[in-house]
């Protein structure tokens, strides 16, 4: 079995595939290893399995992946799907499980193209069954073609939660409400931004329709608020939240949440790759040239996971970053590379357009988490708000002492969902700046495997 | 300049326990400082075991004061529990080791003949046995020993704990009793002086009677602007850690061991990896093999997490306690074991630093002995 | 909770808790289980309260189940197939004490 590649690409998402297409285009030997089953990431998901009612509910900006999951299946690489990469080493090696058992490989370069994932907020009652991410609903109208039964509340900010109403709507779903956090009044930064969103009327177009099409459906929208809730005994039986001085109440059996889009940055960290916040959209991402090269020499970012700015420009920045390491090897001539690179930033350019006006306008509320004490922060050890306020108290203030005192990043997610949440709660509290505050350490294994697994792992020599 | 009596530089096991012990004793104003708790902290990684095993083979002392802690340590968890309001998961059913081969076992079974002989000469005890494989198996009846567990040892009087809880306690008790918790604080010039010892860190100036180092592997780089070499070394240690389990494993071995939590910790790595807190796939991989052959029902268990830590080690392996030359008033404390010494750390260190008396039991500890 | 959109069209026999259940062909088993209209699977192993899959990307490991004896598999990951023995993981390990 081949172990040693040019570039191991890592993810099947619109950056991932686009690299690696073009990766081999170029003739260089690629490995492309994703987690999921079938290709296509999170955005594309079951692409090559969707026709007819669903594709047209999912929309044409789903369809548009059908293009790039073509021009994969015509390339020749090795592709391993239902590979759990759980190793990334600066150097190049890269240790992954495929059902039950683990290998390494070895990339001169590798392309970390894992994405990007919905932002976790913590509120009350959000581990109870029946609360989900809309990704979530998204994705199981995608895989499975499933529609929620019974009454839907949706709640957060951003474009993806009017998207995942508007496909609701398609479905005939019930949708008792939309509960937006975004304030009512649009943050004066948008407005700054407006002029070069306005070059992309089609973006704009399409996202009044969207709008349209939830006002024509009778739904209540409510903006600005706060002290978001989910209550019921053992599954969701209703959501709660306040607006200014009035309260909202609505029965619900779900409740879906999406609080924004953050990148995936656990292979980046976990290398000790440099990374920037993202002051707007507040998140950190790996600190990479315009080819989506790390702090890291042979490491690349690509798509959402470098900065997230949606498909179109994922499978764009894969092409990047093939261009950078086809040209490091030595295989295309650098003015060549430049002629190319110059055709991917103008479309680049143009379809970021509008995405300075959309992160200011749909920027983290400040209060997003001031949440009651009772709420669990930590999903996997269930460790409480008000048991982290009370180590920070004490003077903790570091998130990886956090994680040592009261466990929270210890559990099977390794603080995938409660990390981002703990750091800005330990700035809120303190008051000290989020970018001083850092971020919990992350160490193998970056997913779970079976100390057997581990055990019997297959070395390369030295 | 901020005034204090005594400034603690270093708030990890070994400083936070005497920090804790100084305001017990009420040895008036007492500072301590905490850097940064980053990955480069071991008091954060390790194992968690209150053990003697093995200690003091070239050196009765350490194998005293090692036996003694350990049977002090359920006294000094009661008093800290108590005073904290935080458990620290205490476990003090014995602890043990499993040997894979008859090498492995025979070594052990010379290390224990003649830490007995040692002890007995000085009308002390090592009350470690060895066992064959079915007297070992007993120990653990739910837990099937691998087919190469040729036998076993049985610490008497050991255990292990949460140390991160353990140094929460000790954090929180040294606060509640008066102590001062500087946490963000880099000290970066160290003038000493006869009644007044300036500490300049990056964002003040301390002046205080007494100082304590006791921060780890950044000792070295604060003794050495002093002309003081500590001639400590680095050496990593990696560990994996589980899933959680129902409660199946009674007592600690050098190798595995189940926390209160349910999960297993395994590995017991010894490597020459500079300060380097990386982990790393072979050691991990080799690490795990092992586990599973003491217990191979460790082998469907999910790997969940690993780290790694670099120890502070002395050159003879027991610990340094010390005054530097010229300054009596300027404390050195250094060890691997601070998770075990706790009880020592907070009970006797600070009457030494408090009275200047140093206790005869650890004056064989100092820092002359490395430079012979 | 949830329920199928469309006809299903080619369909798969899973051994769901012991008992047998149809569903889409080339799901995943965490869509499947939802899908069957069950609302929790499986139960916090700190605190015994009922959880359900939340990110259904691989993030949030609340989908772990049972799948064909191994324990603690992403379902979400994880493609049904004819036959597939899965379990729900109700057992409760407890918090700290």
């Amino acid at each position: 079995m081949k172990t040693h590649f040019d570039a191991i690409v890592i993810g099947a998402g619109p950056a991932g595939l686009s690299c690696a297409s073009a990766l081999t285009g170029f003739g260089l030997e690629v490995l492309l290893l994703d987690e999921q089953t079938r290709p296509g990431g999170q955005i594309y998901k079951n692409i090559e399995n969707v026709f007819g009612k669903r594709l047209q509910i999912l929309g044409e900006d789903y369809a548009a992946g059908q293009k790039l999951v073509s021009r994969f299946r015509r390339q020749k690489l090795d592709y391993v799907p239902s590979a759990a990469v759980w190793q990334v080493e600066e150097d190049g090696h890269v240790y992954y499980s495929c059902e039950g058992s683990s290998f390494e490989v070895f990339g001169k370069f590798i392309v970390a193209a894992t994405g990007a994932m919905e932002r976790p907020v913590p509120f009350p009652g959000w581990t109870l069954p029946g609360v989900m991410g809309a990704g979530g609903a998204s994705n199981l109208i995608k895989d499975a073609g499933l529609m929620p039964k019974g009454k839907v509340v949706l709640a957060g900010s951003g474009p993806l939660l009017f998207l995942e109403a508007v496909h609701l709507i398609d479905m005939g779903a019930d949708i008792r409400a939309i509960l937006e956090t975004t304030s009512v009044l649009p943050h004066l930064s948008s407005l700054f931004h407006l002029p070069a969103a306005v070059r992309r009327t089609d973006f704009l177009k399409k996202g009044m329709s969207m709008l349209q099409r939830i006002k024509k459906a009778g739904i209540k929208h409510y903006k600005g608020i706060t002290r978001l809730a989910a209550r019921g005994e053992e599954n969701l039986e209703s959501v709660h939240a306040q607006k200014g001085e009035k309260q909202l109440d609505f029965e619900a059996d779900l409740l879906l949440t999406h609080f924004g889009v953050i990148p995936n940055t656990a292979i980046f960290r976990q290398i000790g790759c440099r990374h920037a916040w993202n002051e707007v959209q507040r998140y950190w991402y790996p600190e990479c040239d315009k080819w989506g090269r790390t702090s890291h020499n042979a490491i690349f970012a690509a798509g959402d996971g470098k900065f997230v700015h949606g498909a179109v420009a994922a499978a764009l920045k894969g092409e990047m970053a093939a261009l950078a390491i086809t040209a490091d090897m030595g295989m295309i001539h650098e003015s060549e590379c430049s002629i190319w690179a110059g055709q991917i930033e103008k479309q680049l350019a143009r379809d970021l357009y509008p995405r300075p006006f959309i992160d200011a306008l749909y920027a983290p509320a400040p209060d997003l988490y001031e949440a009651a004490p009772e709420t669990i922060v930590c999903r996997c050890e269930s460790i409480t708000m008000g048991q982290i306020n009370r180590v920070i108290k004490e003077g903790c203030i570091d998130p990886n002492e956090i994680k040592a005192l009261l466990r929270p990043g210890m559990g099977a997610c390794q603080g995938r969902m409660c990390g981002s949440a703990l750091s800005e709660i330990i700035s809120l509290r303190s008051g000290i700046d989020i970018k001083a505050v850092g971020t919990l350490n992350i160490r193998p294994p970056l997913k779970n495997i079976s100390l057997q697994e581990i055990a019997d792992i297959e070395l390369c020599e030295g | 300049m901020k005034n204090a009596d005594i400034i603690v530089i270093g708030g990890g096991a070994t400083g936070a326990a005497t920090g804790l012990g100084l305001v017990r004793n009420s040895a008036g104003k007492v500072l301590l400082f905490d850097e940064k708790p980053g990955i480069h902290r071991v008091s954060r990684a390790n194992f968690g075991l209150t053990t003697y095993m093995c200690k003091g083979l070239n050196d009765t002392a350490y194998a005293d004061w090692a036996l003694r802690s350990t049977y002090e340590w359920a006294g000094f968890a009661k008093q800290l529990e108590k005073e904290s309001g935080i458990c620290v998961d205490l476990s003090l059913n014995g602890g043990g080791e499993a040997f894979l081969t008859q090498e492995e076992m025979q070594v052990r079974v010379e290390m224990t003949r003649v830490l007995k002989e040692l002890a007995s000469a000085r009308g002390s005890e090592y009350p470690v046995t060895i066992l064959d494989r079915a007297d070992f198996s007993r120990l653990m009846p739910k837990m099937k020993l691998g087919e190469k567990v040729v036998g076993g040892m049985f610490v008497k009087g050991a255990g292990h704990v949460n140390p991160l809880f353990m140094l929460r306690a000790m954090r929180k008790t040294f606060i509640d009793r008066g102590g001062k918790f500087v946490p963000g604080e880099s000290v970066m010039e160290i003038l000493p002086g006869k009644s007044n010892i300036t500490v300049k860190t990056n964002k003040s100036e301390y002046g205080c009677e007494k100082l304590v180092i006791a921060a780890g592997h950044g000792s070295t780089r604060l003794m050495g602007r002093l002309g003081v070499d500590l001639h400590l070394y680095p050496q990593r240690g990696q560990l994996l850690v589980t899933n959680r389990m129902p409660p199946l494993l009674p007592i600690p071995l050098l190798r595995v061991r189940q926390t209160a939590e349910g999960t297993f910790m395994i590995g017991v790595s010894n490597e020459s990896a500079g300060h380097d807190v990386r982990v790393t796939v072979d050691v991990l991989k080799d690490q795990a093999q092992k586990g599973i052959a003491v217990f191979p029902m460790l082998a469907r268990l999910m790997w969940v997490r690993s780290w790694a830590a670099v120890r502070v080690m002395t050159p003879d392996g027991s610990p340094l306690y010390d005054t530097i030359p010229g300054h009596d008033n300027i404390f050195i404390l250094a060890g691997h074991s601070a998770i075990s010494l706790a009880p020592m750390h907070a009970k006797y260190i600070p009457l030494w630093i408090i009275n200047g008396k140093k206790p005869d039991d650890i004056k064989g500890f100092g820092l002359g002995r490395f430079n012979v | 909770m949830f329920s199928s959109y469309e006809e299903k069209e080619k369909t798969v026999t899973i051994i769901l808790d012991g008992r047998p259940e149809k569903v889409s062909e080339g799901v995943s088993v965490a869509a499947a289980v939802l899908g069957t209209g069950e609302k929790h699977i499986r139960r916090s192993p700190v605190t015994g309260e009922l959880r359900a899959p939340f990110c259904l990307m691989g993030v949030c490991y609340e989908c772990l189940m049972e799948i064909d004896g191994e324990k603690d598999r992403q379902s979400c990951q994880v493609e049904v197939k004819e036959g597939m023995k899965i379990n729900r993981q109700m057992q409760v390990t407890g918090d700290c004490k």
